[in-house]
């Protein structure tokens, strides 16, 4: 019975040693008035735990958008974490020229907006990803 | 019993050193992947930087005109402490913007010899049908020029390192002078020195 524990626990080290990484996602349709509608995909609760997504605004210029989403920490202490966005056009194609995993931070309770900005006349949407740091190695 | 309990652990081991090993091997990897090997200048650093910078050249009023204006670029100014590729980051920059439509960029800076002598031969070699053959005289003059620098502190104390970066562009319209849009982009990375090794 102690061995198959053991051996139990040992797998579940394996499986959170090697664990990948799995993005929040929200979803924010584009309306001619503004923001038509959003919807968040939560695939890691334990980051949607610790950061919520939160007010979306969308403000026109000229003939494209710019986006700002606050995200909040609900935890005291300071988390690391990645974000980027990928805008869209009517036809679900991806049409950002950049879609780079860009690392943050955010303080113990804090809340910020991160911005972006349509990269064309054609986008209609865009989605908001979070995740973990997710470094290729660390430093030291 | 305890003989079957061991060859288990023992493949269980094996498999665990297959599945993580760290031996060095050479794979692709995700370009877009947050990068921080060393705390000096790296991909996310020119990522993060050319992100910022054209979500906000996208943003300004010279590019919302609709007028599509030409762009010449100047190198970025390397006034760091490292050896910086500085004409990535203009690159980077200029391939995202030229993907949105908004702008156009002179090529003056970087091909103009070789775009002379190939009109230069268009015109007077003989070899090129003088109805395609291209004329000098037609290059379309830049609106604007953008420059910047890049700069960073260092420092360090026992095991800690820290560096501030901090990049710096500027669009001027050539004809007035006048600095029509301007950003800076800061990263602070710190790395911590292991007790053992270098």
């Amino acid at each position: 019975m102690v061995k198959t524990r053991r051996l139990a626990w040992l797998g579940v080290l394996l499986l959170v040693s090697c664990a990948g990484t799995q993005a929040n996602v929200l979803h924010v349709q584009a309306g001619p008035g503004g923001l038509s509608s959003k919807r968040a995909e939560i695939h890691d609760r334990w980051l949607a735990r610790t950061l919520s997504f939160g007010e979306v605004s969308l403000r026109q210029l000229d003939s494209t958008f710019e986006a700002q989403v606050m995200i909040q920490n609900t935890s005291p202490r300071d988390v690391r974490f990645e974000y980027r966005f990928v805008w869209y056009d009517a036809g679900g194609f991806e049409i950002s020229p950049l879609a780079s995993w860009i690392p943050a931070t955010l303080g113990g309770s804090e809340a910020r907006g991160f911005r972006s900005t349509a990269p064309g006349e054609g986008a209609v949407g865009f989605r908001c990803m979070l995740r973990k740091s997710h470094p290729v190695a660390d430093m030291g | 019993m305890w003989g079957r309990y061991r060859a288990l652990m023992c493949t269980f081991a094996l498999l665990c050193a297959c599945g993580c090993a760290t031996a060095p091997e050479v794979r692709y990897g995700d370009a877009e992947q947050v990068e921080t090997v060393t705390e000096d200048f790296g991909s996310t650093d020119l990522q993060t930087i050319a992100e910022k910078m054209v979500n906000s050249l996208l943003a300004s009023p010279v590019l919302l005109t609709g007028e599509r204006p030409v762009v010449y670029v100047h190198r970025v100014k390397n006034k760091t402490d490292e050896h910086i590729d500085t004409k990535a980051i203009t690159d980077k920059i200029r391939t995202a913007l030229l993907k949105s439509g908004k702008v156009r960029f002179s090529a003056v800076d970087e091909v103009n010899d070789e775009m002379i002598r190939q009109l230069e031969y268009q015109m007077s070699s003989g070899v090129v049908d003088p109805m395609t053959a291209k004329s000098l005289g037609h290059q379309v003059g830049a609106d604007y020029f953008l420059f910047g620098e890049i700069m960073s502190i260092r420092k360090s104390s026992g095991r800690l390192r820290d560096v501030y970066m901090k990049l710096t562009l500027n669009l001027v319209n050539i004809e007035t002078g006048i600095i029509e849009w301007a950003d800076e982009k800061e990263i602070r990375k710190q790395a911590k020195k292991p007790l053992l090794g270098r």
